[in-house]
């Protein structure tokens, strides 16, 4: 009997471990590299060596959250893995990673520098330039989102086809 | 030249330690106060979002081959 091949589970597993890493991204590169902004900013300017370390602190919490995301995220490649019913397509978890990341930058975007204000992108550049980054941060999450997602479809079309 | 170098890393050691003991109470002041909870609960909210989205994926019968339910 023909089991009928399931995308899913590694589609899902790719997009809560792509979120984990794009978000160690986001905190490598722009809190602790580039320094441009730290978790509450906006709302707790790090201008004083105490509201820094606090800010430092906050970052932490942040990385705890995306460590807990990509452990998450391998726990459930992990039992997608050896699954009968589960194809083994690096395309699929490919797209998932990337989408997961795309994702995680739309929603943190949309809630943390949209919603809530409680950081923005580039905190100290000039309030229009500030605005273009926090869009152009929402933009690069949608097109990593739709590559990625497309990027499972088709492996999934392809498939079908076979 | 040894003598240097060893003056160097004993001016090095003897700096004062960089942890910032003095303002260790006044961070953790700032940052475990009333507000705590809920701003760790804003913090946590893009991650819960992607990751309800990630393990609905996982569980959907929507994404077989032929993307109907398997």
């Amino acid at each position: 009997m023909d089991v009928q091949p399931r995308f899913g589970p590694l589609a899902g597993a790719g997009i809560v471990l792509g979120a984990g890493l794009g978000g160690f991204v986001n905190g490598i590169l722009l809190h602790q590299i580039l320094q441009w902004h730290n978790m509450l900013s906006a709302r707790m300017p790090p201008d004083t060596l105490v509201r820094a370390k606090a800010n430092m602190m906050w970052d932490g919490y942040f990385h705890a959250g995306v460590w807990t995301m990509t452990v998450g995220g391998l726990a459930l490649l992990w039992s997608a893995t050896g699954r009968a019913d589960v194809p083994h397509s690096g395309r699929t978890l490919l797209g998932g990673l990337l989408a997961g990341w795309g994702l995680f930058n739309l929603v943190e975007g949309a809630i943390d520098h949209q919603i809530l204000g409680l950081h923005h992108v580039a905190e100290s550049a000039p309030p229009g330039a500030k605005a273009a980054w926090d869009l152009g941060f929402l933009l690069f999450g949608a097109a990593l989102a739709l590559v990625g997602w497309s990027l499972a479809l088709v492996e999934r079309a392809r498939a079908a086809r076979a | 030249m040894e003598r240097s170098v060893a003056a160097v890393l004993l001016a090095l050691v003897a700096l004062p330690a960089p942890a910032c003991e003095t303002c260790r109470p006044l961070v953790r002041a700032t940052v475990y106060d009333g507000r705590f909870l809920p701003t760790l609960g804003l913090l946590s909210a893009p991650l819960l979002v992607v990751a309800a989205i990630g393990t609905f994926v996982y569980r959907s019968d929507r994404f077989g081959s032929d993307g109907r339910s398997a």
